[in-house]
C-alpha cells in the first residue's frame, strides 16, 4: 500500500517541525510564532491581488488565438513562476531526512518525493509562486467564470510543478558535484542552446525567443485555456494533456535522479587550491577572519547567500532590458524606466549588505561545534569579535560590488561618485551592523542545519529588533545621502568614510565591554552550535 | 607543587536539574585520571566546565594554579583538550585545521608542519590530509581532534570519549601515545565508557553517578574498599548500582 509509508512519513515530518516550533518555548515564543506566520502570509497577498488583476485584464477572449501579447505576458510568467522561482527554491532545499535513515527504510523513491512535495511549501519562495499561480487563477476566474475548472487544474498543476523543480533543483545540485552528472547535464544543456543559437541565427533573437517561449511545457496550460476560451475543446485537451505530461515527466525525472542520489556515497571533498593551500599569519585575528570566509564559502547555504543579490540585481536588469521589447509602452516599462532614474550605484551596495544578516546577526553559526575550538584557543574575546568584523567586510563589501556588475547592461552609465558613496555607505553599515551582530550573534545562536542548507527562524520579537536596527541604519545611511548631496556630489562618499571611522572609533572603546559580552555567550554558543 | 586541578564544591545547575553538584576534586600533576560514570553523570559538564567552555553555577576550579573564572590565556596555552563529540572547524581540511589551531597558540608554521606530519603518521590521517574535515568519518574527526589536543605540547590534556568511534588498531597506538605522555610528566584527564582501556591505563580514578563524586583513588585502592579480586566493570557496576537483564519480550 502506498498510503501507509507516505502517510508515516508525513506524520513524522509534521512531527519534527512542531517538536522544532515547541522546543523550548513557551506560549510567548509560540504567540510570537502565530504572528510571524500570519504576517509572512499576509506578505503573499499583495502579490496575489497584483497577479489576479493582471489574470482579469488579460485580453484571452479579444485575442486571436496564437501568438498575442496576453500569451506572451501569461508564457513569459508561468516559466518565470516554474522554472525561476522553483529553481531558487530548489538551491535552498536539503533533505529533512538523513540519507541514509531513508535508504535503510523499505519506501519507494515515488513515496520519498510524494512525501517531501507538499513540505516544500514551507519556503517562502514557492509560497509565493503558489500567491502568484493563485491570483493569476483567480483573476482569470473572474474574466472567465466557466472556465473555472480549468483554471483550478492549470493552478494546481502549476505549483506541483514549481515543487518539482524545486525538488529537482535540489537533487541535481546534489549530484552535479559528480563528474559523470555533470558531463550529462552539460551534453544535455548543450543541445537546446544549440537548438535555440540556430534558430536565432535564421529567424532572428525576438522571434526565436517568441517561438520558444510559446512551445515552452509551462506555456501549454494557458494556450489550452485560450483554446477553452475560445471554444476549441479539442485542442485545449490536448494542450492540457501536454501540461500534465510535462508534470508526469518532471515526476518521474525528479524521482529517479533522487534514486541516484540515494544509491550512491557522496564524493570525498578534497582541497583543491595549492599543494595543502595552509595558510599563516600573525595576527590572531586576520587568522579568524580567514576562517570566517572560509567556513561561509564551505556551505552551499553560504554560497548561496553569496550570489543571491547578483542575481537579484541581474533579474531586475533583464526585466529592465527585455521588458522595452515585449511590453513596449506599457505600464511594466514605465515602472522599470522610473526605477532606474533612481541612483542604484548608491542603493544597491548598502542594501546588500542590510539584506546580508545571514552573516552579521549569525557570525558564529558558521564555526558550529568549531566554534568551542576558537574558545578553547589561546586568544582574547576581542581578537575573535575583530576576526569576525575583518571577515564580514571582505564578504559583504565584494558581495555589494558584485551586485552591482548587471547595472552595467543598462542604458545609463555608471557614476562614479554614486558607486563611491554605495561603498562607503556599505562600509559604514558592515561596521554598524557588524558591530551590532557581535552581541546579537552571541546572544542569540541559530545553528545551521547539518547539511549546512539553512538555519532555524529567528524568534519574532528579535526579528522586529534586527528589523528596527537595519531601518534606524537605512535611514541614516539614506539621510546622510540626500542631505550631503546637496552640499556637493562628492560630499556623501567623504560622510560616509567620517561615519564609518567614527564608528570603528566607537566600537575600539566599545570593544572590552563586547568582549565580555562574548565571554557570558560563551556557554549558549558551545551549547547551541555544538 | 600546586595539584593540576583544584575543585571545590562545583555545582552547575540546568534549571532544576543539577548536572554536577557539590562536587570536590584534586588532580595532582602528572596524574592519568580516569573519569567514569554513566551517561548524563555530569563527566562531560565537568570537563567543559574544567576548560572554560561552560560556567559553574556555584565552586572554584583552579588549572594549572590559576582560577579558570579568571580566563587567563595562560591556561589555555598550557592545556590540551579533546572535546565532548568533535568540536573542529569542519570547512577546513585537517592540516589546515592543524596550521589554524598551531598558529593561534603561538607556534612556528615550521614546528607545526613538523608536528603535524608526525602525529598524521602515527595516527594514520596523512592519506587524508587534504579531505575536508566535514567527510571525514567520525573516527578520523576523533583523531583529528586528538591531532590539535596534542598539537602545542601541553602540560594537562583533557579527553573527553578519545576511543570513541576509533578502530582497535589506533586505539592501541592512542593507548600507547597517551602513556608516553604520561611517563614525561604530562598530566592528563579521561572520560571513557570503555571500562577494559581504562584499567589499563589509568592508575587514578574517579566515578561520578548523577553529579556527585560517588568514588576516587588509586585503583588499588578502590580495590580494597570493594573486593580486591573485581575487576573494573564489576566494581563499577557494584558502586552504580548493578546492571539490569538485557532481555527482550518478543
Amino acid at each position: 500500500m502506498v498510503s501507509g509509508p507516505l502517510r508515516a512519513m508525513t506524520r513524522a515530518r509534521l512531527e519534527l517541525i512542531w517538536n522544532a516550533i515547541s522546543k523550548g518555548s513557551g506560549a510567548l515564543s509560540l504567540i510570537s510564532g502565530a504572528v510571524v506566520i500570519t504576517i509572512g502570509l499576509a506578505c503573499l497577498i499583495p502579490p496575489a491581488y497584483m497577479f489576479s488583476v493582471f489574470g482579469r485584464q488579460l485580453p484571452l477572449a479579444e485575442d486571436v488565438v496564437g501568438s498575442t501579447p496576453a500569451m506572451t505576458w501569461l508564457s513569459t510568467l508561468s516559466a518565470l513562476l516554474v522554472f525561476f522561482l522553483g529553481g531558487v527554491a530548489g538551491l535552498r532545499q536539503h533533505r529533512r531526512f538523513d540519507r541514509e535513515l531513508l535508504r535503510a527504510l523499505p519506501l519507494r523513491t515515488s513515496q520519498i518525493l510524494l512525501s517531501e512535495l507538499p513540505f516544500g511549501l514551507l519556503d517562502t519562495i514557492p509560497l509565493l509562486a503558489l500567491s502568484c499561480f493563485a491570483g493569476l487563477g483567480f483573476g482569470l476566474t473572474r474574466s472567465h467564470p466557466d472556465s473555472i475548472l480549468l483554471v483550478l487544474l492549470i493552478t494546481a498543476l502549476g505549483v506541483v510543478s514549481v515543487l518539482l523543480v524545486q525538488q529537482l533543483v535540489g537533487v541535481l545540485r546534489r549530484l552535479l558535484a559528480r563528474p559523470r552528472f555533470l558531463g550529462i547535464a552539460a551534453g544535455l544543456a548543450t543541445l537546446p542552446t544549440l537548438a535555440l543559437l540556430g534558430l536565432s541565427a535564421t529567424q532572428g533573437v525576438k522571434p526565436a525567443a517568441f517561438l520558444v517561449l510559446h512551445w515552452l511545457p509551462t506555456s501549454m496550460a494557458y494556450r489550452g485555456l485560450e483554446a477553452w476560451v475560445h471554444g476549441d475543446k479539442g485542442e485545449a485537451a490536448g494542450f492540457l494533456l501536454l501540461f500534465a505530461g510535462f508534470v508526469a515527466v518532471l515526476f518521474v525525472l525528479t524521482a529517479w535522479l533522487q534514486l541516484k542520489d540515494l544509491a550512491h556515497d557522496p564524493p570525498l571533498r578534497t582541497a583543491r587550491a595549492g599543494k595543502e593551500n595552509l595558510w599563516t599569519f600573525e595576527r590572531p585575528s586576520v587568522g579568524v577572519a580567514r576562517l570566517f570566509v572560509r567556513q561561509i564559502v564551505a556551505t552551499t547555504y553560504g554560497k548561496v547567500l553569496l550570489v543571491l543579490p547578483f542575481f537579484f540585481t541581474g533579474g531586475f536588469v533583464i526585466c529592465a532590458v527585455k521588458v522595452q521589447y515585449v511590453a513596449a509602452g506599457s505600464v511594466m516599462e514605465q515602472l522599470f524606466d522610473k526605477a532606474q532614474t533612481y541612483p542604484l550605484y548608491f542603493l544597491i551596495p548598502p542594501f546588500v549588505v542590510l539584506l546580508g544578516g545571514g552573516f552579521w546577526m549569525n557570525q558564529f553559526a558558521w564555526d558550529r561545534r568549531g566554534v568551542k575550538a576558537l574558545f578553547l584557543a589561546p586568544i582574547r574575546s576581542s581578537e575573535i569579535l575583530n576576526g569576525k568584523l575583518l571577515g564580514l567586510t571582505w564578504i559583504l563589501l565584494p558581495q555589494s560590488l558584485l551586485a552591482c556588475l548587471p547595472l552595467a547592461f543598462l542604458d545609463a552609465p555608471p557614476l562614479a561618485h554614486d558607486l563611491v558613496s554605495g561603498v562607503a555607505s556599505a562600509l559604514f553599515l558592515a561596521l554598524a551592523l557588524g558591530t551590532f551582530g557581535h552581541v546579537f550573534s552571541a546572544r542569540f545562536p541559530r545553528p545551521l542545519t547539518e547539511s549546512g542548507a539553512g538555519v532555524a527562524r529567528l524568534p519574532f520579537t528579535l526579528q522586529l529588533m534586527s528589523t528596527a536596527v537595519m531601518v534606524a541604519l537605512a535611514l541614516v545611511s539614506l539621510g546622510v545621502h540626500a542631505g550631503l548631496e546637496l552640499v556637493h556630489v562628492w560630499a556623501p562618499p567623504v560622510g560616509f568614510v567620517v561615519l564609518s571611522a567614527l564608528t570603528l572609533g566607537l566600537r575600539r572603546g566599545a570593544l572590552p565591554l563586547l568582549g565580555r559580552e562574548l565571554d557570558a555567550g560563551r556557554e549558549t554558543l558551545s551549547e547551541t552550535l555544538g | 607543587m600546586s595539584p593540576a586541578i583544584r575543585i571545590q564544591d562545583l555545582t552547575k545547575h540546568f534549571g532544576p536539574l543539577a548536572a554536577v553538584s557539590k562536587l570536590s576534586l584534586e588532580v595532582p600533576t602528572g596524574t592519568f585520571l580516569g573519569l567514569l560514570g554513566r551517561n548524563g553523570a555530569g563527566k562531560s559538564t565537568l570537563i567543559k566546565m574544567i576548560t572554560g567552555l561552560m560556567n559553574p553555577s556555584s565552586g572554584t576550579i583552579e588549572v594549572l594554579g590559576q582560577d579558570v573564572s579568571s580566563g587567563s590565556l595562560d591556561i589555555k596555552r598550557r592545556i590540551g583538550v579533546m572535546s565532548e563529540g568533535t568540536a573542529l572547524l569542519e570547512g577546513l581540511t585537517a592540516a589546515q585545521y592543524l596550521r589554524f589551531i598551531g598558529r593561534l597558540h603561538g607556534l612556528a608554521d615550521e614546528l607545526i608542519d613538523e608536528r603535524r606530519k608526525e602525529l598524521f603518521e602515527v595516527l594514520e590521517l596523512a592519506p587524508a590530509a587534504r579531505t575536508i574535515i566535514a567527510d571525514y568519518s567520525y573516527g578520523m574527526q576523533k583523531k583529528t581532534a586528538l591531532c590539535a589536543a596534542l598539537l602545542h605540547g601541553p602540560e594537562l590534556l583533557l579527553l573527553d570519549e578519545p576511543f570513541e568511534g576509533i578502530d582497535p588498531i589506533t586505539v592501541k597506538v592512542v593507548k600507547d601515545l597517551l602513556l608516553g605522555l604520561s611517563r614525561k610528566g604530562t598530566t592528563l584527564v579521561l572520560t571513557s565508557h570503555a571500562l577494559d582501556l581504562v584499567e589499563k591505563l589509568c592508575p587514578v580514578l574517579a566515578i561520578m553517578n548523577e553529579g556527585k563524586l560517588v568514588a576516587s583513588g588509586s585503583l588499588e585502592e578502590l580495590k580494597s574498599e570493594h573486593g580486591q579480586n573485581m575487576t573494573l566493570e564489576e566494581l563499577f557496576l557494584e558502586l552504580m548500582g548493578g546492571g539490569r537483564s538485557g532481555e527482550l519480550s518478543w
